[in-house]
């Protein structure tokens, strides 16, 4: 399943980050949760959406975080409460996502992938992420 | 919200919004969003009303879950740290809409996640079932199911409801 002509024209994939780079993104406390089915506490499929349909998703690269950036901590400063999920950059092509660096200032980690997500694909991402950190302890519901 | 089919009984667990911890100064609010908890709060205040009779009993995972969408107005933009969008207060009155005229005695309550472009998604994740209810605008909806028989996915529009809703809701419930 190939990205978008959307995608591949405007945020191309990048082969230089390979399959098994780690993909990180933020999780704010609304989105995540205990799932009884599962037995654990993880990310909403609501987690993994574009911004719009032409703003894709943004992550940041595990290991351009560690070796330039200070380590993952740095991308969570600020953010009290929230957690952080990974998925590998394979996770996301299987998927028809392309992985496009888009480094911003202050931040050369950050990374789009771009692709659409519909809901079936939001709630793989969802269901196969680790936590890089953890969700702060909160009640099962 | 008229017209829902409300399913309340007798047995539901009660109690007074402020033993539910929800205070009534929420009602004083101006948007649409908070109608659900105003006429919860105005039924309280009223015992001989129609209003009242109809939420004179009201399950606690009820008025958690409406409470929990309530709380969706107050988020600012990029309230993910990202670009995400405000919550539309008509979306949120759409969602508590539904989960009234849905939620059965024995529901626990939904884990309520706002969505990135301004909307709410309700998920139950229980007894072998993944539902997730997406309600993308007023007019819009989308039912997500996911058990052991595959998945399942159906559009709604969330006043007119949706007859699979309540076959559904009964297989997360508590047996």
């Amino acid at each position: 399943m190939p990205p978008s002509s959307y995608c591949q024209e405007h945020y191309p994939d990048d082969p230089a980050i390979l399959d098994e780079v780690q993909l990180l993104r933020r999780v704010p406390r609304r989105h995540f949760f205990w799932d009884e089915n599962l037995g654990r506490t993880r990310p909403s499929s609501a987690a993994f959406e574009d911004d719009t349909d032409r703003e894709p998703m943004s992550v940041y690269r595990r290991n351009i975080l560690e070796v330039e950036s200070g380590g993952v901590a740095r991308v969570m400063m600020g953010h009290e409460g929230f957690a952080l999920a990974g998925l590998a950059a394979s996770e996301f092509r299987v998927q028809g996502q392309s992985i496009h660096p888009e480094p911003v200032p202050d931040e050369p980690a950050h990374t789009v992938v771009c692709g659409d997500k519909p809901e079936r694909v939001r709630k793989l991402f969802a269901k196969r992420a680790l936590w890089v950190i953890e969700p702060p302890e909160q009640g099962r519901s | 919200m008229s017209g829902a089919a409300f399913a309340f009984e007798s047995t539901f667990e009660t109690g007074t919004l402020t033993s539910f911890g929800i205070r009534p100064t929420v009602a004083t609010r101006g948007s649409s969003a908070v109608l659900c908890i105003g006429e919860i709060v105005q039924a309280y205040g009223s015992s001989n009303s129609n209003a009242a009779n109809r939420w004179s009993t009201v399950s606690k995972e009820l008025v958690q879950t409406i409470a929990a969408l309530n709380g969706l107005a107050d988020l600012p933009a990029r309230w993910n740290s990202y670009n995400a969008a405000p919550i539309d207060p008509e979306t949120i009155a759409a969602a508590c809409y539904l989960v009234q005229s849905a939620m059965l005695v024995s529901t626990p309550p939904p884990a309520v996640v706002p969505t990135v472009r301004g909307g709410v998604q309700l998920e139950w994740h229980r007894n072998g079932v993944d539902l997730e209810i997406r309600i993308d605008s007023p007019n819009q909806a989308i039912l997500f199911v996911e058990d052991s028989d595959g998945e399942h996915e159906e559009q709604f529009e969330p006043a007119l409801g949706l007859r699979s809703i309540q076959e559904w809701i009964k297989r997360v419930s508590k047996k």
